[in-house]
This record gives C-alpha cells, structure tokens and sequence, in this order.
C-alpha cells in the first residue's frame, strides 16, 4: 500500500477538497442512475402485471361493475 | 440479428446478463478504483490529485463508447426496423450523459489544482461539453413527441447525424486549441502510462463497461414491458367499449 | 432543375413571410453585435479582439431564428405532402427550401457584417475574409439547421429545441469562421481556414439530402 497512515490517505497530499468530491460525485451519479434505472424497471413490472390483469378483465374493481 | 428482434427472447437474455454485469461491474469499480487510491503512485508534478484520472479516464472513454453504440443501435433501428435496437439506443443516452458529466466534473476538479482555475477549455473538455449537449438534445427529442413512433426514428436520426459529425467536432475542437496554444503543455492523461497506472485504469474501465451493460439492461428491460403495458392497456380498453 | 428552381422562387416569393424573416434576422443580428460594445465596454482593442466572435456567434443566433418555420407552413397546409409525392427527389426539395432560407437569411447576414465589423473596430484586411467566411459558413448552418427542424416538425417546444440540437453540430463552422478572421486580422492566410468551412459545406451538401429526406418522411407519416 502506497498510504502509511489514515490521516495521510484522508488528506490526500493536501488535495482532499479535489480529490474526495470527485470520486464522492462519481459515486453518487452512478449510485443515483443505479437506482433510478431499478426503480423505474420496477415501476414497468407492476404497470406491466397490472395492464396483463386490466387485460384479463381481472382488475378488482372491474369485477365490482360486471 | 433477427433471433433478437423478438422482444421476449431479448428479456430473457438481458435478465440472464444482469446478475454477471452487476457483479464485474462492483468489483471491477471497487478493484480499479481501490487499486488506484490505495497503491498506485502519485504522479512527481501533480501530487495526488492523479488519482482523480482513474474516474475521468474510463468515464471518457465511456463517453465516447456509448455515443459510438447509440449510433450503432440508431442505424439498426432504422435499416432494419429492430424495435429493441432503438430501445438499446434511448436507453444508453442518460448512462452516457451520466458518465460525460462524470468527466466535466472530475476533470474540473482535477484541472482547479494543476491550471488555477475551475474550468479549461482545452481540447478534450470542451469536446467533452460539446458531446454532453449532444446527448442533452438526443434525449429532448426523444421527449418531444407524444408518438413513441415518431420519437424514435427523429432520435435515431439525429444520433446518425450527431455521428457523423463528432469526429468533424473533435477535429475541429483540436484544431482550435492549437491556434491558441495553451500555456502549459500538460496533458489530461498524464505525462506517460505506467504499468501502476494503466491496470487500476483498465480494471476501472472494465468495471464501468460491465455497468453500462447492467444499466442497459435495466433500462431498456423498463421500456419494454413500459411499452407492452401501453399496448395492453389499449387492447384492454378496446374491448371493454367493443363489449 | 427548373423544378427545383421552382421551390425555390416559390419559398422566396411566399411574400410578407420571407420578408418579414429576413428583417427578423437582420434586426436580431444587428441589435446582438450592438450589444457586446456595451457589455464589455468601448475599448477599441478589446473590441477588436473580439470582434470575429462576437459577430460570428450573433450570425449563427440569427440564422437560427427562422429555422423553425422552415417546413412547418408546408406542413400545415398539406403542401409538403404534394412536395413528397412530386417527381422531383424528397432531398432536392429539401435542398431547394433551404436555399430559399439561405438567401433570406444567411446571405443578407453576409453582406450587412461588414458594417458591423467597423462598429467592432475589427482591422481592415480582414473583413473581406469575415464576408468570405461568412458567406462559406451559413450554408452550412442552413443545412444543419433544416435537419433540426425537419426532426423537430410537429414537436412540442419545436422552436427551442431546434437550437439545442443544431448548435453542437455547427461548431466546427463557427470554429472555422472565426479562424479564418483572426488569421487574416494577425496577417497570416486565411486559406486553410476557408478550404476547411468549404469542405464542411461540400460534406453537409453531400450528405444533409438524405438527412433530410428521411425526416421529412418521417414527418408525413
């Protein structure tokens, strides 16, 4: 390891305030996207199931009106 | 080619490739980069802050990598009508806007402590801010139609153009910052590629590419069961005004 | 070619519309170089140094206004459906349309900049090469610019989204022009400059037909 200690590798040679942004933004847009791409083929699933339903003339309250 | 063109059989296959992108894309990401913070060496002139290249390299280059697919799957959507290919296509513009942002970013900051300053219009970032409003544009288009139809085939389009143009763009742009000819002669990458450096920046490119998959398959696996859903819903509102 | 000519005396002709364009345009451009002596101050030198962008970039503004409109009456009153169907290809048409635009809007642009480089103190040998450049460069921005409304016809927000799409495309133009001037202000030729904003122009004639042909289409459909 090229670090000897915890404070050395925090500091960053002087150049925290450049470094630790970068990778913290790199790591959050790539988290955010990570997340809003699962989120919204989870959203896709559940409309996906509930068009099959509305298809089927299963939907719940479809049944109360026949 | 037209195996895929079935949207089920593409389901099927993208759900298979998730789990294995997801896993090489963490570890790759996590290997890269923790190679690159915790044992590579700092660079004599730039002290630290090199370290901040393992994110701006591979995001550049990812960049590049999907604009380069966007066109590809553009020009399949359009010759042969392959409805999952202009999918692939909408589906990779925010990653790739994702990761160009990524690169102004980073490259800002990497730049504040060498030149003085929070921006630099050299050659490489300026081509970068071009390449991000292209993608901005590609993505607004895709918006601007109610007709899903017709919103895919403008954007395939204009990806086509976009192109064809960028490589016009990156020469043009190259061009420019020679006729004002910067004062440092620093270079972005680095002032040479040594081994300690080039397998974490690898290991991280590799890492985002698998990542680029997972996401793509994640996205365009949305929109098609997005679409589907918008079909069966028409189908199933014509049959209760047919009955 | 007489059917091309055609469209294009047609497109000119379409009375207080081209007209009022090309005034839009000429306003705009005039008002816009106007701006920048009292934005940065009246400094013959600084305005010099600036001069070749400050006009280049209000041309390219200007020329863009317009864009717009360029299909969208065809459009609407069903005259672009005949034009698809007329035996003359989609793509010249396209091109016929286009040039009727230039010479309302890049060409008067041309012609009135030398004007406006006095205004901007820019040096004397190179405003013929500004008028050059400038008269080789919005061709080219026409023709990317009808790609972005040819794309963009019938699209929500169209008006914005044609700039947002054509500017990225036409920066090489504008790096070229400018180029170009600067050269000829510091004394050095500006003929690379030139054959580079020509060869832009040989490629975007080249290849914006089909571009266009296939958006057009698209439109009709």
């Amino acid at each position: 390891m090229y670090w000897t200690s915890l404070s050395d590798f925090l500091a960053m040679g002087g150049h925290a305030g450049f470094v630790w942004p970068s990778f913290g933004l790199a790591l959050a847009v790539l988290l955010g996207l990570g997340l809003q791409s699962r989120a919204r083929m989870k959203a896709a699933e559940r409309e996906n199931a509930e068009a099959r339903r509305d298809l089927r003339g299963e939907g719940g309250s479809r049944e109360a009106q026949a | 080619m037209h195996a895929l063109a079935n949207p089920a059989r593409f389901l099927r296959l993208m759900a298979a490739i998730r789990p294995y992108a997801a896993v090489l894309a963490v570890l790759g990401l996590a290997i890269g980069l923790g190679w690159g913070l915790l044992f590579s060496p700092p660079d004599y002139q730039q002290g630290e802050t090199v370290r901040i290249m393992y994110l701006h390299v591979p995001a550049a280059w990812m960049a590049m990598f999907i604009y380069a697919a966007m066109a590809v799957a553009s020009a399949a959507a359009l010759v042969w009508r392959h409805p999952v290919a202009e999918l692939a296509a909408k589906a990779s513009a925010p990653i790739g806007a994702a990761f160009t942002l990524i690169c102004l970013v980073t490259g800002s900051l990497w730049g504040k402590p060498m030149w003085g300053t929070w921006w630099v219009w050299d050659a490489r970032l300026t081509s970068m801010l071009i390449l991000f409003f292209l993608y901005l544009g590609y993505i607004a288009l895709w918006e601007a139609f109610d007709d899903p139809a017709r919103a895919g085939r403008a954007a395939a389009i204009l990806a086509l153009v976009g192109a064809v143009n960028l490589p016009i763009i990156k020469f043009s742009v190259d061009w420019w910052n020679t006729l004002h000819q910067p004062a440092s002669v620093l270079t972005m990458a680095g002032p040479k590629i040594h081994a300690d450096i080039l397998w974490p920046l690898l290991i991280t490119a590799l890492g985002a590419q698998a990542y680029y998959v997972w996401m793509l398959c994640l996205r365009v696996r949305a929109e098609i069961l997005e679409r589907q859903a918008r079909i069966l819903r028409f189908s199933a509102a014509a049959d209760r005004r047919a009955a | 070619m007489t059917a091309f000519l055609a469209i294009v005396a047609r497109d000119l002709r379409l009375g207080a519309g081209a007209q009022g364009a090309m005034l839009t345009t000429l306003l705009f451009f005039v008002l816009a170089v106007s701006l920048f002596p009292l934005g940065v101050g009246p400094e013959p030198q600084i305005l010099a140094r600036i001069a070749s962008g400050a006009i280049w970039v209000a041309a390219l503004l200007a020329a863009m206004l317009s864009l717009d409109r360029l299909f969208q009456a065809d459009q609407e009153d069903g005259t672009l459906d005949l034009l698809a169907q007329a035996p003359l290809p989609l793509g010249l048409v396209a091109l016929a349309k286009t040039l009727a635009h230039w010479l309302t809007t890049g060409l008067p642009l041309a012609l009135i900049a030398p004007l406006l480089a006095l205004l901007m103190q820019m040096e004397t040998e190179a405003i013929p090469v500004l008028l050059l450049s400038l008269l080789l460069g919005t061709p080219s921005l026409s023709l990317i610019g009808a790609i972005g409304a040819a794309l963009t016809l019938g699209a929500r927000r169209g008006a914005v989204l044609v700039p947002l799409i054509t500017l990225p495309l036409v920066i090489p133009v504008l790096i070229f022009g400018v180029g170009a001037v600067d050269a000829a202000a510091y004394g050095l030729s500006a003929q690379p400059h030139l054959l580079l904003l020509g060869a832009f122009l040989a490629a975007a004639l080249a290849l914006s037909p089909f571009a266009l042909a296939g958006a057009i289409k698209l439109a009709l459909e």
